[in-house]
């Protein structure tokens, strides 16, 4: 169960659901690069690698600003490879300001994940820091701009008592050792961001790191053919002794110089360093309290019967699987860290006895939660011969009226992957015409792996599989962002003239559906244990 | 359907790079006017205010011998009185001591001040505060030179005259209880000057751009690219 989100939250949701919609109108949602953003980032920070190397070999830190126009004055190689480099920092600030402000949105910076977001945070902070020293190392206006700037906030710091800025006066040529300092800096920060990011993903399971080949080679081509386009040019070199009326900046990397320029050097640092602190410190800001924390899953260990599967599923690495007292029904039993469960409901659809999730939201009370539904739905006459859907609260909230419209029964739950297929089941087999399971974009999962699991349990056989016996052609899982709605109204359009092809649905006895997935008779003894 | 969604997604995509690329090249106006700037920079070891003494010879008996030390000072370094003036009147004054937490370190100054271009008499003064602090003679540099001169007449073995050697040195460094720079220029429009200590003439000294002062000062485009008519 997710916590409401906030009026920010909300507001974000809002801008988020209009661009995804829009993006993947065009793209197509495995294409779409707003969720991709994290992954993105990375693969532009292997681009900047790889460009990197390649400029390092020919600056010279004795003659900066001279071996930089030398790169680019060459036509062939140096120009492209330059401005590449230059290109993807920029889009690499994109990539990470979206994948950041998506995070917030979404609610997905506190709580367990407070980690990711805060190496997160110092992260942007290194990529800045290391954009700022590949400018100072160029020495143009921008670069000198930057290292005064940067200098006379340094300079109010109480416990240096030797001006920074005395060293950009002109009053002698600035020494190699600057400059290799510089350069050693802007080599060296990039080890310390693969640091933070090995601490940025060591939280969940099976990090994806980068984005799909095809998205990969679109953004690495339109980066060469931009710099090949819109080449990187020379800005005058940096004049300790003009005051350049207007120098142009990369405001990626220089957009807090108007912030900083109006104020004493102190007085810039101190607004610098607060706009800082409060973003690193967002989790802790917008920590939740009392009911708006969702619980944590618990284990039943009088029916968990030991089988990893759920330990497999969390997307959080929040459950291992521990030795159980002897004597015990299995051997191993899962154990549910809470300091690390976003309460995600993953494990609640993973887990076939139905031991396992979060409070109120295990399998066992989405059965129960399900047959009241199917007590009440259609003004009481249930959900014999209608067609379900069974979406999140947000598709619910977004596009849900539209599908009614086209008279279906919705069915709102937290997580679609968190849905047990046993619900599916019982919706099937009492008597719906057709259930159509959306969910989100997989690559928009806020919960990372939920409809990829849903997928696998519905047509792959993966535990807690959908039994055979229910009839494939009346179940359907689609994917539909919160913007999406005419993917989602075209969807269940779809899946109504296939199913009208097919015999009526029947009903069978609720009780019966239920002894199948429920009793426990059919849990200790006739029920499938998993492998 | 799908080529028009492609083309549009390509559009899309080249709408975004180029945005980007403008992005990455944004003109900021930095100074809006055509104000030039005098920039003092410097650094100079202050003065020590000292008060000195010649411990007998019961007294050094009592120290430790590592600590033995013929002539002992206390004191303070110098505070100065930092002032800028154009055509005499004054613009920018502050009082600058020593870095450090004591202040016994190097005096660091870096302050800049605005003004407006052409024809004017500059002038920058560093002026010790303190005077007469010697509790001997009331005259530091008398007290200072007959410390000195007792260490020279007290030393006794190499550690003794390496002491008075550095304490020599330290002396010698030191910045002129006056300094003063005086000059009639003429600036060019958004020029730089700058004012600088030369340690070893002892005196404030300016620094300019040479190359400005033929040439009138190159203009920059708003696209930032400076025409430079050298």
């Amino acid at each position: 169960m997710a916590s409401p989100p906030r009026r920010t939250q909300r507001l974000g949701l809002r801008l988020l659901a209009g661009a995804d919609s829009a993006f993947n109108r065009l793209y197509g949602w495995r294409g779409n690069p707003l969720y991709q953003s994290g992954t993105i980032a990375i693969a532009l920070l292997l681009v900047l690698i790889v460009t990197g190397l390649w400029l390092i070999f020919f600056y010279r830190v004795g003659a900066p600003y001279e071996s930089v126009a030398r790169i680019t004055a060459d036509p062939w190689i140096g120009r492209w490879v330059r401005g590449t480099h230059r290109y993807a920092s920029d889009l690499a600030m994109i990539a990470i300001v979206i994948h950041a402000f998506r995070m917030f949105a979404q609610g997905r910076s506190w709580g367990p994940r407070a980690l990711a977001w805060m190496t997160g945070v110092v992260m942007t902070g290194l990529v800045l820091v290391v954009g700022l020293t590949g400018y100072v190392m160029v020495w143009d206006g921008f670069g000198y701009l930057v290292a005064r700037e940067g200098a006379r906030m340094m300079d109010s710091l109480p416990f240096l008592s030797e001006p920074i800025s005395r060293a950009f006066t002109g009053n002698q040529d600035l020494l190699t050792p600057f400059f290799f300092l510089n350069l050693f800096a802007h080599i060296a920060i990039p080890l310390g961001i693969a640091l933070v990011l090995w601490l940025h993903v060591s939280k969940v399971a099976r990090p994806v790191l980068l984005p799909p080949r095809k998205v990969t080679a679109m953004m690495v081509g339109a980066l060469v053919a931009l710099s090949i386009i819109w080449p990187v040019g020379m800005q005058p070199a940096a004049n300790p002794f003009v005051l350049d009326r207007t120098v142009v900046i990369d405001v990626f990397f220089g957009f807090w110089l108007p912030l900083v320029r109006p104020f004493s050097g102190g007085l810039a640092l101190l607004i610098l360093t607060v706009i800082a602190v409060t973003i690193f410190l967002l989790p802790v800001i917008t920590r939740r309290h009392g009911p708006d924390v969702p619980p944590a899953s618990v284990v039943d260990e009088d029916i968990c019967v030991g089988c990893e599967q759920c330990a497999k599923d969390c997307p959080y690495d929040a459950i291992a699987m521990i030795e159980r007292e002897p004597g015990g029904r299995s051997v191993l039993v899962a154990r549910v860290d809470p300091d690390l469960c976003v309460s995600c409901g993953i494990c609640a659809g993973s887990c076939a006895p139905m031991a396992v999730g979060p409070t109120g939201r295990t399998g066992r009370n989405q059965l129960d939660q399900v047959r009241e539904f199917m007590a009440v739905a259609g003004d009481g006459a249930g959900v014999r011969g209608r067609h379900v859907v069974v979406c999140c609260e947000r598709g619910a909230q977004s596009w849900g009226s539209k599908l009614a419209d086209d008279g279906a029964l919705l069915y709102p739950v937290d997580c679609s992957g968190s849905v047990h297929t046993s619900v599916i089941e019982l919706l099937v087999r009492g008597g719906s015409a057709g259930v159509l399971v959306m969910s989100c974009p997989p690559r928009d999962c806020w919960n990372r792996e939920g409809p990829t699991w849903l997928m696998e349990r519905m047509y792959e056989e993966r535990e807690a599989e959908l039994k055979e016996r229910v009839d494939r052609q009346r179940v359907r899982v689609a994917h539909a962002g919160a913007g999406d709605s005419s993917v989602a109204v075209a969807a269940l359009r779809d899946f109504i003239v296939d199913t009208a092809v097919l015999d009526s649905a029947t009903a069978e006895p609720l009780a019966e559906v239920e002894m199948e997935c429920l009793t426990a008779d059919a849990l200790g003894g006739a029920a499938e244990t998993p492998s | 359907m799908s080529a028009l969604r492609g083309a549009l997604g390509a559009v899309a995509a080249a709408i975004v790079v180029i945005a980007t690329a403008a992005a990455s090249h944004t003109p900021l106006t930095v100074h809006r006017d055509d104000a030039s700037m005098l920039r003092v920079a410097l650094s100079a070891r202050p003065e020590r205010v000292e008060n000195c003494r010649t411990l007998g010879d019961e007294e050094l008996a009592e120290l430790p011998q590592h600590m033995r030390q013929r002539v002992v000072c206390d004191g303070v370094t110098a505070r100065y009185n930092f002032e800028v003036l154009r055509n005499d009147v004054l613009l920018a004054s502050a009082e600058v001591r020593g870095g450090g937490f004591r202040h016994d370190r190097q005096l660091y100054l870096f302050r800049e001040v605005s003004l407006p271009p052409g024809r004017a008499t500059l002038e920058v003064r560093l002026t010790r505060i303190e005077s007469g602090a010697s509790a001997n003679t009331g005259d530091t540099s008398a007290a200072r030179a007959r410390a000195d001169d007792g260490r020279q007449s007290l030393a006794t073995d190499d550690r003794d005259q390496r002491e008075v050697d550095e304490h020599r040195r330290r002396v010698e460094d030191e910045v002129p209880a006056s300094l003063l720079f005086r000059e009639t220029v003429t600036l060019q429009p958004r020029e730089v000057v700058l004012v600088t200590y030369d340690r070893d003439q002892k005196r404030l000294l300016l620094v300019r751009d040479s190359t400005l002062q033929a040439h009138a000062l190159p203009e920059v485009s708003d696209a930032g690219q400076r025409t430079d008519p050298r």
